[in-house]
């Protein structure tokens, strides 16, 4: 790459930035997702990964089923670990296994999507017949068989996500490039002599770009709440806490009738403020990589 | 005299559709020499704009085309993909109709101007090319600052100078102009026939020009030629086609434009009753017969064809 490209790449970044700095619930959601991330990855600081093990919980003398004000910050739970750090470390999981699902997901949809919309013929019925494929099947039913084959571990649950939920991606992206596809700036492209990939790349890639982000902040809310619920169910990975698993757990173990709140309010919360501020992100960045979206300009 | 820049020999286009086949060209021949500059007209739906997509093999695929083209000295419809994809824009390029919907909404226009050059790597780096951009935006009246720009940024007149622009960007022989002053204001109309006047001599650019409107034409073009339900029904140099046409639809073309003074003309300009014909569906004869005010028996038996009708005129009609 030259170094022109270059300097446009980060001229491109910084005026983003700037449109990006204009709106306030796209800076919210950015606030609240740096908050996340940086308990994430400073969570060997905020609590100590020993406070996962009840072994170590016992040895400690911690309370069992101690509400927060017994026991700070966020109180135990029924064999006597820290709800903080299982909320901190948790959240290392959750995060992770919901981008990397994603981007797994958001990867294989644009690819089929935008093969099968600008080759069109065959190519685009064939894929299209697999894509239908992947989507009658029940998602849950599949993810489930899928989990309990491939065995328990975070790696396997990001494959499991990312190829179960490309297909509605697909799809869309798929309608979305044969309209691109029809507009007269394509034929114009093609009419300077232009090849597909170019017409790809510069053309069709740019204007689906707004809606695979959009897609992208969809999937990634998805992509945690999937994981949730596969941890839910038990068949997360035993070894890695995960909101999921502290929902679980929490649910298993009867905290609702003990009126445990302390147990699943933090882990709930987190999701929520999560997938919240994922939205948030997407939906300011749809707005400028589609600049007829924006209300400013 | 020299080989033509554009020779069109018989050439015939017929659409598929799920109603049937649709001749939309019949038979056209014309040539365009180096440096002249020829206008189409005719009514929505004759087959204009079919006849200058073809000239960059740019119709619909399925589409069925037979004749000859030949595009400065190679043979257009015989190319093979990539000898297509470097005649195109080199040796013809299209300003289309429709400014705005053939402009990437979420590109820069510089980036958009910028792309034959890239395309057919005519500048060496970005910097010549984004050099290159200013000065055609220059050429064509628009300030440096608008390179960085984005479609919905721009007035309708911009946005087709722009369209400008990017067809001169790599020097083109043949420069074909789809309806480039539709949907524009009448002083904007005016604005762009100049600079493509200029342009023109300037350059020495080829002109070919695509419009419904016959006065557009006769100030933009030397030669004209009117087509009807798919074929060319007259042609000559412009003016004298206007003022004095032989073909009776040319004249109710020319006669349907009001003219400034005549007051009559401008209260009830004289249109032309009736529909073109659907071109699935054409009439026996002249296909102009039914619409015609001198029709009789003489239109029915054939379909006539161009006869001369004057020093480098021609027209096809019975009573020429």
């Amino acid at each position: 790459m030259t170094t022109l490209a270059m300097q446009r790449r980060r001229a491109t970044a910084g005026r983003v930035w700037k449109q990006f700095r204009g709106s306030k619930g796209g800076m919210i959601g950015l606030g609240v997702l740096l908050l996340f991330v940086v308990m994430a990855l400073a969570a060997p600081l905020l609590a100590d990964a020993r406070e996962l093990s009840p072994v170590f919980a016992r040895a400690q003398g911690n309370p069992q089923w101690a509400p927060p004000s017994e026991f700070a910050p966020l109180g135990t739970d029924y064999i006597r670990r820290s709800v903080w750090a299982q909320f901190v470390w948790g959240s290392r999981v959750s995060l992770f296994v919901g981008l990397a699902a994603t981007v797994l997901t958001i990867l294989i949809g644009s690819v089929v999507g935008i093969i099968a919309g600008f080759v069109g013929g065959r190519p685009d019925a064939a894929l299209m017949r697999l894509t239908e494929w992947f989507l009658v099947i029940p998602f849950l039913p599949l993810a489930i068989v899928l989990a309990s084959v491939l065995g328990r571990n975070v790696w396997n649950i990001i494959f499991v996500i990312g190829v179960t939920s490309w297909p509605s991606t697909a799809r869309l992206i798929r309608a979305q490039v044969l309209t691109v596809k029809q507009r007269l700036f394509v034929d114009r492209a093609r009419s300077l002599g232009a090849s597909g990939s170019h017409i790809v790349n510069h053309h069709i890639l740019p204007n689906v770009m707004g809606l695979i982000l959009a897609n992208a902040t969809l999937a990634v809310p998805i992509s945690i709440l999937t994981e949730t619920t596969l941890a839910f169910l038990g068949l997360g990975d035993p070894s890695a806490a995960s909101w999921g698993k502290t929902l679980e757990e929490a649910f298993v173990n009867g905290a609702l009738s003990r009126n445990a709140w302390w147990y699943f309010v933090p882990a709930g919360l987190g999701i929520l403020a999560v997938v919240l501020a994922f939205t948030l992100i997407g939906r300011t960045l749809e707005e400028i990589a589609n600049p007829r979206l924006s209300r400013s300009r | 005299m020299s080989e033509p820049l554009l020779s069109v020999r018989d050439l015939s286009i017929t659409y598929h559709s799920h109603g049937g086949a649709v001749p939309a060209v019949r038979g056209v021949s014309f040539d365009v020499e180096k440096g002249d500059s020829l206008g189409l007209a005719g009514e929505s739906g004759c087959g204009k704009s079919t006849i200058a997509n073809s000239i960059l093999r740019l119709l619909p695929a399925g589409t069925e085309v037979a004749g000859q083209i030949a595009l400065d000295g190679k043979d257009v419809l015989g190319l093979s993909p990539g000898g297509l994809r470097a005649a195109r824009w080199t040796s013809g390029a299209i300003i289309f109709q429709g400014a705005l919907h053939a402009l990437n909404p979420v590109q820069t226009v510089g980036e958009q101007i910028a792309e034959p050059m890239l395309v057919h790597k005519t500048a060496p780096n970005e910097a010549a090319a984004r050099k290159r951009v200013i000065e055609l935006l220059g050429r064509v009246g628009i300030s440096a600052a608008r390179a960085d720009s984005y479609p919905h940024q721009l007035s309708g007149g911009q946005r087709q100078r722009v369209l400008i622009a990017m067809a001169l960007a790599c020097d083109p022989l043949l420069l074909i102009a789809d309806e480039p002053t539709t949907a524009l204001d009448l002083m904007v109309q005016a604005q762009v026939l100049a600079l493509l006047d200029d342009l023109k001599h300037e350059r020495e650019l080829t002109l070919m020009f695509i419009t419904h409107d016959l006065s557009v034409l006769t100030y933009a073009c030397r030669r004209l030629a009117v087509m009807y339900a798919g074929r060319i029904v007259e042609e000559g140099p412009a003016w004298e086609v206007f003022e004095n046409a032989s073909h009776p639809y040319t004249r109710a073309l020319a006669a349907a434009f009001p003219t400034i003074g005549d007051e009559t003309s401008r209260m009830a300009p004289a249109g032309l009753g009736g529909d073109p014909p659907t071109p699935g569906n054409l009439p026996e004869g002249c296909p102009f017969h039914p619409r015609c005010p001198l029709a009789h028996d003489a239109c029915l038996p054939a379909e006539p064809g161009l006869r001369s009708s004057g020093l480098e005129r021609s027209a096809a009609c019975v009573l020429v």
